[in-house]
């Protein structure tokens, strides 16, 4: 219980995804105009970040580990990575059409996500990870977990942003600072915010 | 179709072309990898140059068995530097949640005699989640020239007795034991093995 | 020669497409390695290394790569380049590769590196790419590491490692820091840049004007 608190600690708060390790950063400023948009990027971000985890613990640890082939590791994650977010893309417009009408839009564009090459390649650097959240030995079940509240951070820090951009968009300031600027700004104040975590545990 | 007009198709070429570039890529860093291979021995010098601040010629001393283990934890590995100084890797054990921790020793040599600790640092450790408390303070706790007072035991006990360490890691006792642990086993073997030159 | 053309390639790269200030792209690793001008330059170099070579591979294989395709083919490209550097950095700059981390497998997602290769590396001939990926690069590494610098300065008193100040305010190297700095710098270098504009503007229309007026009087 306690090591799954840490885990939610760490990975939704004092390590969010994009305010402290700034991984997926492009569609927190582009898809966080409207709440709707950065919930539905948000839930298919952690959807594929979860079973990413899924799948790259094991193929790194008993395929590219035990043959030697690590140096293939970035070139493996990526099409792993590519060939998920394609086949999720099909089972969801085949069983749910409801559903790819909310969220098949984003898909496409979470190839190219930092936070999910990046949650693959943190996970397998298992001394570092098993010392973040205080257990023995990473195992494919802690990095699933990483995975998911990792996700579920990136969806925290999105849907807030959006919540100030629908805000800030109306503020009386110089032109210049309007647009990216302005969202930075706002942003950095969410970033002194989770700051704060730094000191549980 | 026939496997003719599968030739000539389009998804054929695709194939073939995404397999050639797929297979150069793998043979190149497969090359690569050959070539820019860091070896375990490289590995030790360049953590050993991180750790005592410049590059120095090493033996690794080897260790008898029955000395491997004393009360306070393993020594790991130790090193000869060609100036007469020794660097041990030694894990402490009685951390938190029975963890351990390990840490690097620089004992520094005079003639053959032990006169002091040069510095202490973290390797690695298990189950001590609350390693951030620690600062640089902390472990300069453990640098000492004072030859007595370190080989008389003046960190033995610790734990116990001394406030001054208490205070900098204050809430992290349990791992503060595995340091003083990982460091009291270096002195011992330093005592025990390599003072005066035994 | 079309010195021109190269110019045109050049400034563009530099200034009009600046990735980091302009189009705001390949922001993770800026947000997070501007905290130190070395990581900076170093992030920066990187990231040049590879556009240059991506770009020219690219182009050299854009007649044979079939369209369909061409978006696993260019991954596949860009993935090993950014393997290649990777061991050449733990190889020969260990300090980098440690600060790297997990930002270094990250240049392959980097929208800026696929964005050259598809919008001008598969269109243009193989000197005019290396051309333009070579002079994006630089565009990204002078603002990640102008943006280092400020920061380093600011947060440590240091430049390039060096103490110069005794102060330090902490705010410029956390990672709030590196929203505010960011977003301070694409409005400094958007203004400057359209006042810049305007001005060459009037003075085309004002030459063009000049030109008409010669028109009218002959």
């Amino acid at each position: 219980m306690g090591t799954f608190l840490m885990i939610i600690i760490m990975a939704v708060f004092a390590n969010n995804f994009i305010l402290v390790q700034f991984l997926g950063i492009c569609p927190f400023l582009g898809l966080s105009k409207s709440r709707a948009n950065a919930f539905g990027m948000g839930v298919a971000v952690t959807l594929i970040m979860t079973i990413t985890c899924l799948i790259t613990y094991p193929i790194y640890m008993y395929i590219l580990v035990p043959l030697k082939l690590e140096y293939l590791e970035i070139i493996v994650f990526i099409f792993v990575i590519a060939a998920l977010v394609q086949m999720i893309e099909n089972i969801i417009k085949r069983f749910s059409p409801a559903l790819y009408k909310g969220m098949g839009i984003y898909l496409p564009l979470i190839t190219t996500n930092c936070a999910v090459l990046g949650v693959a390649e943190l996970v397998i650097d298992s001394a570092a990870m098993a010392n973040l959240i205080g257990v023995p030995q990473m195992s494919l079940g802690y990095s699933v977990l990483y995975g998911f509240f990792g996700g579920v951070g990136f969806t925290v820090a999105i849907i807030l942003l959006s919540g100030l951009r629908e805000k800030t968009d109306y503020l009386d300031i110089p032109k210049s600072l309007k647009g990216f600027p302005i969202t930075m700004v706002a942003a950095c104040i969410m970033a002194m915010g989770f700051y704060v975590f730094n000191f549980i545990g | 179709m026939t496997f003719k007009e599968f030739l000539k198709s389009k998804t054929f070429k695709c194939i073939i072309v995404l397999t050639t570039i797929a297979l150069v890529c793998g043979g190149l860093l497969a090359i690569l990898n050959d070539v820019l291979y860091i070896s375990e021995e490289e590995k030790t010098q360049k953590a050993i140059k991180k750790i005592y601040g410049k590059d120095m010629e090493y033996t690794v001393v080897q260790i008898d068995e029955q000395d491997k283990t004393n009360k306070y934890g393993q020594i790991e590995a130790i090193y000869a530097f060609k100036d007469g100084n020794y660097l041990i890797q030694a894990t402490g054990i009685d951390g938190y949640q029975s963890g351990t921790i390990t840490a690097w020793v620089v004992a520094e040599f005079k003639d053959g005699k032990f006169n002091g600790l040069n510095s202490v640092s973290e390797a690695s450790n298990e189950k001590q989640t609350l390693m951030s408390k620690f600062n640089k303070d902390f472990v300069n706790v453990y640098v000492n020239k004072d030859r007595e007072g370190v080989i008389n035991g003046k960190y033995f006990n610790l734990y116990d007795s001394d406030k001054e360490i208490g205070n900098i890691s204050s809430g992290a006792t349990k791992s503060t034991n595995a340091y003083n642990n990982a460091v009291n086993c270096a002195l011992y073997y330093i005592r025990e093995k390599l003072d005066g030159g035994k | 020669m079309n010195w021109s053309k190269y110019k045109n390639i050049a400034t563009n790269g530099v200034l009009k497409n600046n990735p980091i200030f302009r189009l705001v792209l390949g922001t993770c690793p800026t947000l997070a390695l501007t905290g130190s001008a070395l990581n900076a330059f170093g992030m920066g170099l990187a990231v040049t290394f590879i556009l240059t070579l991506s770009n020219t591979f690219i182009s050299l294989l854009r007649k044979v790569i079939p369209d369909e395709v061409r978006i696993p083919a260019y991954v596949l490209i860009i993935a090993t380049l950014v393997t290649i550097i990777r061991m050449l950095l733990e190889k020969y700059i260990p300090v980098l590769f440690e600060s790297f981390g997990v930002y270094l497998p990250l240049i392959v997602v980097n929208c800026i590196i696929l964005g050259r290769a598809e919008g001008f590396a598969n269109k243009n001939p193989i000197f005019d790419s290396a051309l333009d990926g070579f002079f994006t690069g630089i565009g990204c590494t002078l603002a990640m590491g102008l943006m280092g610098i400020v920061r380093e300065f600011l947060g440590a008193g240091s430049f390039f490692g060096m103490q110069l100040m005794d102060f330090r305010i902490e705010f410029f190297t956390s990672a709030a820091g590196a929203f505010f700095v960011y977003g301070m710098f694409i409005a400094i270098f958007n203004a400057a840049y359209k006042a810049i504009e305007n001005k060459i503007n009037k003075k085309n229309f004002a030459l063009h004007l000049e030109e008409l007026s010669i028109k009218e009087n002959n």
